[in-house]
């Protein structure tokens, strides 16, 4: 199955970087969406089908607690799941993300090993990396 | 002025360009000259959640090591990096650095504001905490730490 993934970013560099990431993870990916906001998040959603969410929290326009809320209220979108990439680290604000349906968060800056085993564990892909590293006695 | 905020911004600053730039920096507590300074210089605001204080935290660099920060973030050539790229990622980076910065100083106690980058040719701001620093041995820029109010 090819998963199509939007990435909310309101920095084009770090949808690209996110968009590498995700190209190197082993997840066979089919459309990449990009938006710069959670207003136009739901402009992408509305145009194409998506499996999964990476979104930002601080962005201009509607930021990501706001896109959260909004998605939470919308029945063709609310179950899609939403993973935040995000420099917020208060804890408030990130309890609040949860409640309003994000799955889980990554705190910028990253290790792409990171977004690559939290993506396959929410997506619920087995992940082949972890798999072939857990054999006993593997020699390089 | 908090003694801590300038050594946690230059550790916010190592984390991040060493993560997300593949660069490293050291650092060199100066008081920057009145001279104007030729590069790019990314900004952000942050607040205590209590309203009573906001601080600016400021990087400078010197164009070529911002252009070669870009690349690094966007797996680019230099020559293929265009000042466009290099506003996005340096606003980034000020946006991760501050991040990082409020993590270590108190996630729950400042608020993020949303950074702002351009080309500048004026003096270093915030000079009485800032730090210069180096790549390979080389000046490439300045980190300041600025209380802007109230």
């Amino acid at each position: 199955m090819a998963y199509n993934v939007l990435i909310v970013d309101d920095s084009k560099s770090m949808r690209n970087v996110i968009k590498k990431v995700l190209k190197i993870s082993g997840l066979e990916l089919g459309e990449i969406l990009e938006a710069g906001n959670g207003r136009e998040a739901l402009e992408r959603l509305g145009e194409s089908w998506v499996d999964l969410i990476l979104s930002d929290v601080h962005m201009p326009e509607m930021d990501g607690i706001e896109f959260l809320r909004t998605l939470a209220g919308h029945e063709d979108f609310r179950d899609v799941p939403v993973v935040l990439v995000t420099t917020e680290s208060n804890e408030q604000r990130l309890e609040e993300a949860m409640a309003l349906g994000a799955k889980g968060y990554l705190r910028k800056p990253f290790q792409p090993e990171d977004v690559r085993s939290l993506v396959m564990k929410i997506l619920g892909v087995e992940d082949e990396w972890e798999l072939a590293g857990s054999d006993e006695g593997c020699d390089f | 002025m908090n003694g801590n905020w300038l050594e946690a911004m230059k550790a916010a600053i190592s984390e991040v360009l060493e993560t997300m730039y593949f660069t490293e920096v050291s650092f060199r507590d100066v008081t920057p000259g009145a001279e104007a300074f030729e590069g790019w210089r990314a900004r952000i605001e942050v607040n205590r959640a209590d309203g009573n204080q906001a601080v600016t935290l400021a990087l400078w660099l010197r164009s070529g090591f911002a252009k070669e920060l870009a690349g690094n973030l966007l797996a680019l050539d230099a020559q293929e990096v265009r000042p466009e790229d290099v506003k996005d990622a340096m606003g980034e980076l000020a946006n991760m650095v501050a991040g990082s910065w409020i993590n270590q100083l108190g996630p729950d106690a400042w608020r993020l504001g949303l950074p702002d980058a351009g080309p500048v040719e004026c003096p270093v701001s915030g000079t009485d905490n800032a730090s210069q620093m180096f790549s390979y041995g080389e000046p490439v820029g300045f980190a300041a730490v600025d209380p802007t109010g109230p």
